[in-house]
């Protein structure tokens, strides 16, 4: 309610970044252009308007206790064949982690999604990495990205998902070095499907992150846009995550 | 939503982070302190066979007690530290959690390179590295010539696949090997099917394969068998998936699916123990599922459960758990009538008694399946109960079906759910004297690690329901996870309990520091000042900064204020402060400053925020008052007229600066409407434009 007050300049401000959408309440994906994918989640016809794709590729789940190494799981069948509607339109490859402590195949393996999904004519750009990393393991997490970045080709771009303590909880020096590793943060509002009561405080203080972001969004959640967020000059949109009409999974 | 809610007022006080923070993707979750979770997360997973947990811990469950699998005896007491989110007790718990404890775990494969570290549904080449190795040791020891053997490794190697399931027509990826010697010739008529196979040209692909099937040498004609098999079953598969790469079950070419069991039918009847019977048994799992064969696929799935022994099987039992949900229980439109095996029947009964679909279960669809159940009668009987308890809000009922005697000795987690359901059957009725005398006997015979931690929590809600929650915190009580005692100490206890435990020897330091942290606040902001001069003999000399912690620990130092402020704003030191308003609790002077202290504190928001309905913490507190918030402590200010000006001021300055520079307030409390906030703005900007706070005031938010 309160951010209301402002909710008309924030849609101004907010229209060039992505299409128009309602001012406040419930996140309609028809009214963004970029899109989660993940594995179990049935596309939509929504995704033929999509100028960005990030599709869930695979899973690197922790060594049971602690032996043996981290292992990918591949989700989501075989090579795509996407031939955006959009013109310029962009695909991400995402792999969740559970663990930083990757083996040399998964990095590998990695390495050849991404060459066989370009191979296949995919409009791929990079890769984007789903780690739960608490804000305390933030240099940790940095320090990995920079070999990730290292392995990957020039040409590819790397995106993380963000949580939404980190601009104001994170370390600032770790919160700098992600800066000239990845290429974007795309800072989650939502848990598990729904949106973070109070996300509101967190944006306010965006200003200390100095890498370009994006915002997630939870198809369903709620959203209401913020004038720090569009005030913002690293601001680069909304990623919105699809879920099925109805989920009986679990 | 609301446990949420108070882990953003913790972080922003600076301190205890609650057992859940902000996760991403699909993944994270906040805990629900109770045994029946209303809106249950991934995080909300209970040892006992609950409609609320995950599907696919239930399945464990069930499987456990089958001995179909086996918990590492080494279990820890406790998650690993660098748990996501971080949680002191061992219940509720994560899928992930639990498989991790479940053996047998997949073997790690030292030194072998990309496919070995991968599973779950790639595509068809993740066979590729395997496959190259088995044919060049099989040709290694076959008669071809070495010149065609030395050429076959090469274009072997050479094969680079790249398993698009594209629309486009693809080239052949390896041109072929134009071999001399009559076994030269043969492994090239191989290695042809094997990038015809990799490619997606299929029918080139059988027709090579289809040659080798009375090949003399036996690894060939082996492996053509079984290849044909695969050939069949990426074909049936070829034009169903969409841009995404996911299949459409609806375009799966059904007559190829019939040749891929055919194939692989023929080849198990021939090689029964076989070097890709394993293999082939797991594909006709995925023949089952894409033939829409429910009730084959439920057999097979189950058959392969039972297989126990490790060398029988490529998948491990967690592997497999996640695909009978996946491709089974979980499906949209299956039918329970399709699932031939008890377990797995009552994995799925149990997910569907979360909401009604009457397509899918009723009570008269639960008494059909009945026959399944033979031999497994008691499962039976506690489906019906959970069902009764579930759905019918029938907890008399469901009573009905549940023991009468309680165990002494170690519980399956199907006795131990029966066990639960009673104790929360018997809550439910109102009888929570007898609930309590369930849950305290039951812990000597729950079997650690889960099942104890679980009894804890419904003992620690019945003791707070019941008023009574000196009980977990007396000498020798079962209730020893911090989580339960913390929430309880922050939530629910008054000033005794809070006094005693500050003091309790017998705890961990971190919780004699978490009750005297909220002990002091309490007092301070509920009015109880002369009670707060005398606790604050309990803090202990002010101790250098602490090492972080995984959970960071309540910080005492705001109680130790010396009344200094970076604006220089005056007030006394926080004990004398404190004096003061026990002797006038009105007095502006000593209000504004009792402000000052929290904001310097940090102790806005702190601790005091109602937890979900029906969760441990969320009874009533037993410390007298409300919560305290700056923001209505300045609205009374400004309201008072005998607040004398400099404290006005210095109300009006602060109040606007609740809101800085976001526009949200900070201060909690009722939110004040922009409107007032501008009019604090402009009175202090023209009423008392000559003093220094509105000199340094230069904009409202």
């Amino acid at each position: 309610m309160r951010a209301a007050l402002f909710s008309l300049a924030a849609a101004l401000a907010l229209s060039a970044p992505a299409a128009a959408r309602p001012a406040t309440g419930m996140v309609e994906a028809a009214d963004y252009d970029a899109f989660w994918l993940w594995a179990g989640v049935a596309p939509q016809p929504v995704l033929a308007r999509a100028r960005s794709l990030y599709l869930l590729r695979g899973q690197v789940s922790a060594p049971r206790n602690g032996t043996g190494p981290a292992r990918l799981t591949a989700q989501g069948g075989s090579t795509p064949h996407i031939r955006p509607r959009v013109a310029g339109a962009e695909v991400w490859i995402v792999y969740r982690a559970h663990t930083l402590d990757w083996p040399p195949g998964i990095y590998a393996h990695i390495l050849d999604d991404l060459g066989r999904w370009r191979a296949a004519g995919n409009p791929v750009v990079g890769v984007q990495i789903d780690f739960d990393a608490r804000t305390r393991h933030l240099d940790q997490y940095a320090a990995f990205l920079k070999n990730l970045r290292a392995r990957l080709p020039a040409q590819d771009r790397l995106s993380i998902t963000g949580l939404l303590d980190w601009s104001s909880q994170g370390d600032p020096a770790a919160l700098d070095a992600l800066a000239g590793v990845v290429d974007e943060v795309v800072l989650q509002t939502y848990q598990g499907r729904r949106t973070i009561p109070g996300y509101e405080a967190y944006l306010a203080r965006l200003g200390r992150l100095k890498v370009p972001f994006k915002i997630g969004l939870v198809e369903g959640g709620a959203w209401t846009p913020q004038r720090a967020v569009a005030a913002n000059p690293r601001f680069r949109g909304y990623v919105v995550f699809l879920k099925n009409p109805h989920t009986t999974s679990g | 939503m609301l446990r949420k809610l108070l882990a953003v007022v913790f972080l922003a006080a600076g301190f205890l982070v609650p057992a859940c923070a902000w996760a991403s993707g699909d993944y994270g979750c906040s805990v629900s302190w109770t045994l029946r979770p209303a809106d249950p997360t991934e995080c909300d997973n209970h040892p006992f066979l609950s409609p609320t947990n995950d599907s696919r811990v239930n399945l464990h469950l069930l499987l456990l007690d089958a001995g179909k699998a086996q918990l590492d005896p080494g279990a820890p007491a406790k998650w690993p530290a660098d748990r996501y989110p971080a949680q002191l007790g061992l219940s509720p718990f994560m899928l992930e959690d639990l498989e991790a404890l479940i053996e047998p775990r997949p073997t790690p494969a030292p030194g072998e390179a990309i496919a070995d570290n991968v599973e779950g549904e790639g595509s068809r080449c993740n066979s590729n590295a395997a496959g190259a190795r088995q044919f060049a040791a099989a040709l290694g020891g076959s008669a071809a010539s070495p010149a065609d053997r030395a050429a076959l490794l090469a274009a072997r190697a050479a094969l680079k696949p790249g398993c698009v399931d594209n629309p486009d027509p693809v080239a052949a990826s390896a041109p072929p090997v134009q071999a001399a010697s009559p076994m030269g010739k043969a492994f090239a008529a191989y290695l042809a099917g094997a990038a015809a196979f990799y490619d997606g040209r299929y029918d080139p692909a059988a027709q090579s394969f289809g040659s080798l099937q009375a090949s003399p040498h036996p690894w060939l004609k082996e492996t053509a068998r079984y290849m044909l098999g695969r050939v069949a079953l990426n074909r049936a598969q070829a034009g169903a998936s969409d841009e995404f790469g996911r299949l459409d079950l609806a375009k799966i070419d059904a007559k190829a699916v019939a040749a891929a069991r055919t194939a692989f039918e023929a080849y198990l009847h021939d090689y029964p123990n076989g070097a890709y019977a394993v293999s082939a048994r797991g594909l006709l799992r995925r023949v089952d599922w894409l033939g829409g064969k429910d009730g084959d696929l439920s057999r097979d799935v189950a058959q392969a459960l039972g297989v126990t022994d490790p060398k029988a099987r490529n998948v491990t039992e967690v592997a497999l758990v996640r695909e009978a949900d996946s491709k089974l229980m979980s499906r949209e439109g299956v039918q329970g009538t399709a699932i031939s095996d008890p377990l797995l029947l009552a994995a799925f009964d149990l997910m569907h008694m979360r909401g009604r679909d009457p397509t899918v279960l009723t009570h008269e669809i639960l008494d059909a399946q009945k026959p399944i159940f033979a031999g497994h009668e008691a499962l039976f009987d506690y489906l019906r109960a959970a069902y009764l308890f579930q759905d019918d809000k029938n907890p008399g009922a469901a009573l009905a079906l549940l023991p009468k005697t309680t165990p002494s000795g170690p519980m399956t987690y199907l006795e131990f759910s029966r066990q639960v359901l009673k104790g929360l059957a018997l809550e439910e009725t109102g009888d929570h004297a007898g609930a309590r005398a369930l849950w305290l006997a039951l812990m000597p015979a729950a079997r650690p690690p889960l099942q104890h931690a679980d009894l804890e929590l419904a003992l620690a809600l019945n003791y707070e329901r019941s008023g009574s929650i000196d009980q977990v915190f007396a000498a020798g009580s079962p209730i020893t996870d911090p989580d339960l005692r913390e929430l309880l100490l922050t939530n629910s206890a008054g000033p005794d309990l809070l006094r005693r435990q500050a003091q309790a020897s017998a705890v961990p330091e971190r919780e004699r520091r978490l009750a005297l942290y909220t002990l002091l606040y309490k007092e301070l902001t509920r009015d109880r000042y002369a009670a707060f001069v005398k606790d604050l003999a309990l803090l202990p000399p002010a101790e250098p900064a602490r090492a972080e912690q995984t959970r960071p620990e309540p910080d005492l130092a705001p109680f130790r204020w010396d009344g200094q402020t970076p604006e220089g704003y005056v007030c006394p030191p926080l004990k004398t402060l404190a004096q003061s308003l026990a002797q006038d609790p009105a007095k502006a002077e000593s209000r504004i400053c009792l402000d000052e202290a929290a904001r310097l504190g940090g102790l806005d928001g702190s601790l005091g925020v109602p937890l979900m309905m029906n969760q441990l913490g969320s009874a009533p507190s037993q410390f007298p008052g409300g919560p305290y918030s700056r923001l209505e402590s300045y609205k009374a200010l400004l309201a008072d007229p005998k607040t004398p000006a400099a404290v006005r001021t210095y109300a009006l300055y602060r109040a606007v600066q609740c809101y800085a520079p976001s526009g949200y307030n900070g201060c909690g409390g009722k939110d004040a409407p922009k409107s007032q906030r501008k009019a604090w703005f402009q009175t202090l900007k023209t009423t008392y434009a000559g003093s220094v706070w509105a000199k340094r005031l230069k904009y409202y938010w």
